[in-house]
C-alpha cells in the first residue's frame, strides 16, 4: 500500500516537474524571441519521406523526427511543438491513434496536425478531418507549395 | 325359383296320386280322397311358402353378405388411406430439411422431428415433453412466454419474428441465428401449435464470408494505392528539390535528366490513380452521391482548370446555354469524365479548336447531352469502339507519340455506366472527333 502510495507520489512530481519545466523550459526562449525558428515534429517511419520533408522544410522551422507514435510521445513529454505532421501508416500505432493520445494531453490539445499520407483515396482526407487533423497533405508531395502552404496557414492562424 | 316350382309339382303329382291309391282301396273312399287332395293341397301350399321363404332368405343372405363386403372393402381402402396419409404426413415431418416442432397449449413439446434434434443438439427422444423455452436463450425465455401466449389468442399462420432477429439455444449451450414460422390444429386435447424453424447460420456464414471478402478487396486497394505511392514520394519529391538547383551547380542536361525523373514520376502517379480508379469502379466498390449540379459551372470551372493544357495554335472553347437548369448527378464523376475527355481531346488535337457544348432542352433547359469535339487525327470508325477498353489506343504509333496510359476513356465509360449514361464517339481520321455523353438515353431518342 505504501508502495502504491509512493509511486503516486513520484507521479505526482514528475507532474509537476513537467508543469514547471514548461513554465520556464524549452518553450519560454521561443516565445521571448519571436524570429527563433518554430518547432515542427514529423512522425514517420520511412526515413526517406523524413529526409525529404527535411530538404522541403530547409531552415525555415526547426525540426524533430520521430520514427514511431511511441517515441513521439515520449519525446513530446520534454519537448512541445508548435505543429505536427504525422504520417498515417505507422507500425504499432497509427497516425490516427497518436493524434487522439496527443489530443488528450491538455498542453497539446489544440496544437494543430497536418496528416502527412500516402492514403489519398476517396473518403480517406474526410476520414482524418473527422479524427482531429486540421489539414490532410498527400504524398507522393507533387507541389511542395500545398504543404508549405498547409504549415504557414495552420502557424499562422494560431499566433 | 324355377327348380322350386317344378318340385312342388312333383310333390303336388305324388300325393295326389297317393290319394288316389288310397281312394280306391278303402270304403268310404270319397271322403278320403277329398281329404287326401285337401291334405296335398296343404302341404304343397306349405311346401311352395316354405321354399319361397327359403329364397327370399337366401337372397337375403346374399345380399347381406354383399353388403358386408363393400363395407369391409371400404373398411380397408379408409385404413389404407389413412396409412397412405399418415405415411405422407410422416415423410414430410421426418424428412423435411428444417426443424419441425409441435407445441401444446401448456408450451411443451409434443413432437419434434429428426432435423429438430439434430438443430437443437438432442437426441430424437429427448425434444418430446421439454417446455419449448429450453430452446431459447434463457435472456429471451420470458419474452418468449408472452409471445407464446399472444399468438395462442390470435393462432394465424405467420412468421414469429421479423428476420435475423430470433437466436435459438441448442443443447450444447451454443446459440445459432434461427428464422421460425408458425401455424396451428386443433387436437382431441385442444390446440395445438406448429413451429417450422430454420437454422440460418449458414446463410449467415454465406454471408459474412462474401462480407469478408468485400473488406480484403477494400483493404487490398487501400494497401496497393498507399504503397504505390509512397515510393514515389521520394522519386518526385526529391526530383522537386534537384530541379530547384538553388546553388547552380546543376548544369543543363543534368537538369533536363531531373526534368524526365519528375515528369515520368508523374505519370507513373497518375496511371497508379487511373488503374485504382478503374479497379474500384469495376469492383462496384464506388458509390455515387447526387446532388442539383450546374452543367454550365461545372464545365466552365474545368475549361479554366486544363487551360495551362491548351497547346498554341490551339482554342478551348465552351459553348453553353446559359441559365440552364440543375441535373441530378455526382459532380465528382461528371468532372472525371470532363477532366478525361477534354483532357484527351488536348492531347490528340495539335491545331485548331476543343469545344465543349452542353445541348440543352429548349422547353426545359435541362442538360441532354453533353459534347467534346475536337479537330484532332481522329479515330479509324473500326476503332470507335477499343478505344474505350482499357489499355488501348488507336494505333501504337498514337500511343508512342501522345503518351497516356489509355485508361481515361475506360475510366470515363466506366463512369458513365455508373451514372446511367450513354457515352459513344463519332470520328473522321484527320478532321476530329466527337464525344458524346447522353445523360438519360433512354428519353431521348431523336438527339442532335
Amino acid at each position: 500500500m505504501d508502495g502504491f502510495l509512493d509511486l503516486l507520489d513520484q507521479d505526482l512530481q514528475k507532474a509537476l516537474a513537467r508543469l514547471e519545466s514548461r513554465e520556464d523550459g524549452p518553450d519560454a526562449p521561443v516565445a521571448r524571441e519571436p524570429r527563433a525558428a518554430r518547432r515542427i515534429a514529423l512522425v514517420d517511419d520511412n526515413a526517406d519521406n523524413r529526409l525529404l520533408v527535411r530538404a522541403i522544410l530547409g531552415a525555415r522551422y526547426e525540426l524533430l523526427e520521430h520514427g514511431t507514435a511511441f517515441d513521439a510521445l515520449a519525446a513530446l513529454q520534454e519537448v512541445p511543438v508548435e505543429l505536427f505532421l504525422i504520417d498515417i501508416s505507422l507500425p504499432g500505432m497509427d497516425g490516427v491513434e497518436l493524434l487522439s493520445r496527443i489530443r488528450e494531453n491538455p498542453r497539446m490539445a489544440r496544437t494543430p496536425a497536418i496528416a502527412l499520407t500516402a492514403h489519398a483515396m476517396a473518403g480517406d482526407r474526410e476520414r482524418f478531418l473527422a479524427a482531429g487533423f486540421e489539414e490532410h497533405v498527400t504524398k507522393p508531395i507533387v507541389d511542395e507549395g500545398i504543404l508549405l502552404g498547409a504549415i504557414e496557414r495552420l502557424l499562422g492562424a494560431r499566433t | 325359383m324355377k327348380a322350386p316350382r317344378l318340385r312342388h309339382v312333383v310333390a303336388f303329382l305324388v300325393l295326389t296320386g297317393g290319394g288316389i291309391l288310397t281312394a280306391s282301396y278303402g270304403w268310404e273312399s270319397r271322403s278320403v280322397l277329398v281329404v287326401g287332395i285337401l291334405l296335398s293341397l296343404l302341404a304343397t301350399w306349405l311346401c311352395l311358402t316354405l321354399s319361397r321363404r327359403a329364397a327370399r332368405v337366401q337372397e337375403l343372405v346374399r345380399f347381406r353378405t354383399g353388403e358386408l363386403e363393400w363395407e369391409m372393402a371400404e373398411r380397408k381402402r379408409a385404413e389404407a388411406e389413412r396409412e397412405e396419409e399418415g405415411a405422407r404426413f410422416r415423410a414430410v415431418f421426418e424428412h423435411a430439411p428444417f426443424a419441425v416442432l409441435t407445441v401444446g397449449e401448456d408450451g411443451r413439446i409434443l413432437m419434434a422431428n429428426p432435423k429438430a434434434a439434430e438443430t437443437f443438439g438432442y437426441d430424437r427422444g429427448d425434444l418430446a415433453g421439454r417446455p419449448v423455452e429450453d430452446l431459447v436463450p434463457p435472456r429471451d425465455r420470458e419474452a418468449h412466454v408472452t409471445s407464446r401466449e399472444g399468438y395462442s389468442r390470435d393462432p394465424r399462420p405467420r412468421p414469429m419474428a421479423e428476420r435475423g432477429s430470433l437466436t435459438a439455444l441448442r443443447k450444447d449451450g451454443a446459440e445459432i441465428p434461427v428464422e421460425i414460422s408458425l401455424s396451428s390444429f386443433a387436437t382431441r386435447r385442444g390446440r395445438a401449435f406448429l413451429a417450422f424453424i430454420q437454422d440460418v447460420s449458414p446463410l449467415k456464414t454465406a454471408k459474412e464470408a462474401a462480407e469478408a471478402a468485400n473488406r480484403a478487396k477494400s483493404a487490398f486497394f487501400t494497401n496497393v494505392s498507399h504503397d504505390l505511392r509512397t515510393p514515389l514520394n521520394s522519386v518526385i519529391g526529391f526530383a522537386n528539390i534537384l530541379l530547384k538547383n538553388p546553388e547552380g551547380r546543376l548544369a543543363g542536361d543534368e537538369l533536363l535528366y531531373l526534368g524526365r525523373i519528375l515528369e515520368n514520376g508523374k505519370n507513373l502517379l497518375s496511371l497508379i490513380n487511373q488503374v485504382l480508379d478503374l479497379a474500384k469502379i469495376e469492383a462496384g466498390k464506388v458509390e455515387v452521391e447526387r446532388h442539383p449540379v450546374v452543367l454550365s459551372t461545372l464545365v466552365r470551372a474545368v475549361a479554366g482548370e486544363l487551360a495551362s493544357q491548351v497547346r498554341e495554335g490551339v482554342r478551348l472553347g465552351v459553348e453553353v446555354c446559359e441559365e440552364d437548369g440543375p441535373i441530378q448527378t455526382d459532380e465528382g464523376k461528371v468532372r472525371q469524365i470532363l477532366v478525361n475527355l477534354v483532357g484527351n481531346a488536348l492531347k490528340f488535337t495539335e491545331k485548331g479548336s476543343v469545344t465543349i457544348r452542353v445541348h440543352a432542352d429548349p422547353a426545359t433547359r435541362c442538360p441532354r447531352t453533353l459534347e467534346i469535339v475536337d479537330t484532332g487525327i481522329g479515330i479509324p470508325r473500326g476503332e470507335w469502339g477499343a478505344i474505350f477498353e482499357a489499355f488501348r489506343q488507336a494505333d501504337q504509333g498514337t500511343a508512342r507519340r501522345f503518351r497516356g496510359t489509355g485508361l481515361g476513356l475506360a475510366i470515363s465509360r466506366s463512369l458513365c455506366l455508373v451514372l446511367g449514361y450513354e457515352i459513344e464517339v463519332e470520328s473522321e481520321v484527320g478532321s476530329g472527333s466527337t464525344f458524346r455523353v447522353v445523360f438519360d438515353p433512354k428519353s431521348d431518342p431523336g438527339r442532335a
